[in-house]
């Protein structure tokens, strides 16, 4: 098999589970979930056979993909037959040529990707490789690259261990798939979120093309969506999952929810630094949500569960000591870390949880707002604590920032984003704006914290950045498009009808 | 009370065309991703920030090579490249000169199996610690796999002198120090004649 069938067969794997909203969200939006959902897919079945200590080679991880995407079919036919629509007609006109066109793009896509491959390759990109590729020949998650996995993240690795399974020295086009998934995404959900009267106008169209022609073109955002590397990745799911969660928020729809913990699972497997920024995104969400409390607390639990249990397998993996392989230092999840990192989730868990009882009505509100005041805080502590190492974490993110290779994207966000406290509230915003800034404080915490961010495209500070732009492009597409349409506006006395009505 | 609705009547009339802000400012936007594009694809040598960055695939910001180098450094599958030829070779590495560990990280690295580079990396330093001028892989590797793709199996060698390479430095000196990055990038170009002196068929 060569890549470009490995990559079709992950679309097929994600769409095997992703149509089990079909009902709900629709053919396109299950369609535009589904090659991020099948990586993710792809990650937890691999991650799943090397810790069962089942035989890690291609034969058994292609039969239990299979069998997962067989389940996820399975569950499709069961959910039909329990909604009683065993009979009706599956396959609509409409629903064919909305598969067939998404199938047919995505194989376009593929073929494409894979046929010229300019994958861009630093050091990083060699030791993802080199430890993927490691754990395919060896068929375990040997200490050595339990603490290398430590520092990098465990997605993209189990990614490149394919590599091996298809007889070929690395996966090229992965990174340049999913940028293409993400283009389509944004303005699929683009197209969806400046829906007038549950149909896309021209001018929403319009605004989202260009904006998204805006916010994927800069220098460095092409660079990166060809880079093996993690970041870029980590940006597309954590886009995935605020949008996931702020549809589900805005269309009171509890079938986006799955996704959207699918995603922030991927995302916190992505990198280190994963886990807390999924964490923050996850309180400053569930917070106001008036989502239905027994969904998304079992969206929570599931996700905190398989966190922990992920933090619990890394500490036994890693055993004491030992050898370091690639780099001379110790990895930045160790174990006391990765304790204390458990310790977080345990607490923010439980604290979440508290937060349905009648008393902290009044708080869950003011949630995402305390999130950031405590993010400030804590990184004027930080500043107070190590005055140089503010000042040169602030140097950093500014001489980054201002590089032309971000191509002026920070001027844009930071005057339509005090622009955007002029327009219309965007219901729900919280989540897209807080979701963020959060990110952009953690980013500049860590820096504050370890001295490690310099003025160069290749600082890990620098790469980080990128999560901010499809969530906050997203953001701004919203709340001013929403506000150019007159969408607030029209949907303000719809409501004042409605409580009318109730009354 | 005049003047305080004229400033609502004013900031409504703002308000109005606020929502314009996010068609103008993102062709603006557009119109900036464009020329820095172009900026960092056309010019030579390339803007300030990014001229390091030796694997960008649409354009190798390498200067033209002297005649008979083969340039190195636009993508990884010059490390491919470089891998094929020096599979099965035996390689001859100076001694008490700047060697970077770093290269032979990057070629072993992306060989399938983990220690390789590291065995590398450990064989040289005991090599060039001990005085010993020879290190052989061939064979011996036990990460070696009927069927494996990509492994770098021959034979390392340490002479007593750097004489016979002398003024090609920089491929060994790769990476060394990385403030300095035109010695990096220029690391990155081969000389035909260097690896003829280097590599010899296998014995």
């Amino acid at each position: 098999m060569n890549e470009f069938f490995f990559h079709v067969w992950i679309f097929a794997l994600g769409m095997s589970w992703s149509l089990l909203a079909l009902p709900q969200l629709g053919a396109v939006v299950c369609c535009i979930q589904a090659y991020p959902v099948g990586l993710t897919l792809w990650v937890l079945v691999s991650l799943l056979i090397l810790l069962t200590g089942m035989p890690f080679d291609a034969p058994t991880v292609f039969c239990v993909a299979a069998a997962a995407g067989a389940t996820g079919v399975g569950l499709i036919v069961r959910a039909r037959f329990r909604r009683g629509e065993a009979r009706a007609p599956i396959w609509t006109r409409r629903l064919v040529a909305q598969l067939v066109a998404a199938v047919a793009l995505f194989t376009i896509v593929a073929w494409v990707a894979t046929r010229f491959d300019i994958s861009i390759w630093t050091f990083d990109s060699h030791v993802i490789v080199a430890i993927g590729r490691s754990i395919a020949y060896h068929g375990e998650i040997l200490p050595e690259m339990a603490r290398e996995i430590g520092s990098r993240g465990v997605f993209q690795v189990l990614i490149q261990a394919t590599s091996l399974f298809l007889d070929k020295t690395y996966l090229s086009a992965n990174p340049a798939v999913l940028a293409a998934s993400f283009v389509v995404s944004f303005v699929v959900l683009g197209m969806r979120g400046l829906r007038e009267a549950g149909k896309p106008s021209v001018r929403g169209i319009a605004a989202t093309l260009l904006t998204v022609a805006a916010i994927a073109t800069p220098y460095f955002f092409i660079v990166q969506s060809f880079y093996i590397h993690e970041t870029f990745a980590g940006a597309v799911y954590l886009f995935l999952a605020a949008t996931g969660f702020w549809f589900a928020e805005l269309e009171c729809e509890k079938a986006w929810l799955p996704f959207a913990f699918l995603h922030l699972l991927a995302f916190s497997l992505q990198r280190v630094d994963g886990p807390i920024v999924a964490m923050i995104l996850l309180v400053i969400v569930y917070g106001p949500s008036r989502l239905p409390g027994r969904s998304i607390d079992r969206g929570l639990l599931i996700f905190s569960g398989a966190s922990l249990a992920w933090f619990g397998i890394q500490i036994a993996l890693q055993g004491p000591g030992g050898d370091w392989v690639l780099r001379p230092r110790d990895p930045n999840l160790d174990p006391t870390r990765l304790g204390v990192l458990m310790a977080t989730y345990v607490l923010a868990t439980a604290s979440l949880l508290s937060l349905h009882h009648p008393r902290m009505a009044r708080l869950r509100h003011r949630i995402p707002s305390l999130v950031l005041a405590l993010m400030v805080c804590l990184l004027a502590a930080s500043a107070i604590w190590r005055p140089q190492y503010a000042e040169a974490a602030v140097a950093a993110v500014i001489g980054n920032t201002a590089s032309p290779s971000w191509g002026g994207v920070w001027y844009v966000f930071l005057v339509l984003g005090a622009l955007s406290l002029l327009v219309p509230k965007l219901p729900h915003g919280y989540i897209l704006a807080y979701g963020s800034l959060a990110t952009l404080l953690f980013n500049l915490l860590l820096s504050l914290l370890h001295h490690q961010f310099s003025v160069r495209w290749s600082d890990s500070g620098n790469r980080m950045l990128i999560y901010l732009i499809p969530i906050f492009g997203f953001y701004l597409l919203m709340a001013h498009g929403r506000a150019l349409l007159f969408i607030e506006r029209r949907r303000r006395p719809e409501r004042q009808s409605q409580r009318l009505t109730t009354a | 009370m005049a003047i305080r609705s004229k400033l609502k009547r004013l900031e409504q009339g703002t308000r109005r065309w606020i929502p314009l802000a996010l068609p103008v400012g993102m062709a603006w936007l557009l119109y900036a991703n464009v020329n820095a594009f172009c900026a960092y694809q056309g010019s030579s040598p390339p803007p300030v920030d990014m001229y390091d960055l030796v694997y960008f695939p649409l354009k190798v910001h390498d200067p033209d090579p002297p005649a008979g180098w083969r340039p190195l450094g636009s993508s990884h599958r010059d490390y491919y490249w470089l891998q094929d030829v020096l599979r099965g070779t035996t390689l001859v590495m100076p001694r008490n000169v700047e060697i970077n560990l770093g290269l032979w990280r990057h070629l072993a690295l992306v060989n399938p199996v983990y220690g390789t580079h590291r065995r590398i990396d450990s064989a040289l330093a005991q090599k060039l610690a001990n005085g010993a001028n020879f290190v052989d892989f061939s064979g011996t590797n036990p990460w070696w796999a009927p069927g494996r793709p990509r492994m770098l199996a021959g034979r390392i060698y340490f002479p007593e002198s750097f004489e016979s390479i002398r003024g090609k430095r920089a491929y060994w000196v790769v990476e060394k120090s990385r403030p300095h990055k035109q010695a990096r990038r220029r690391a990155f170009v081969l000389s035909e004649t260097l690896f003829e002196r280097c590599c010899s068929s296998p014995r």
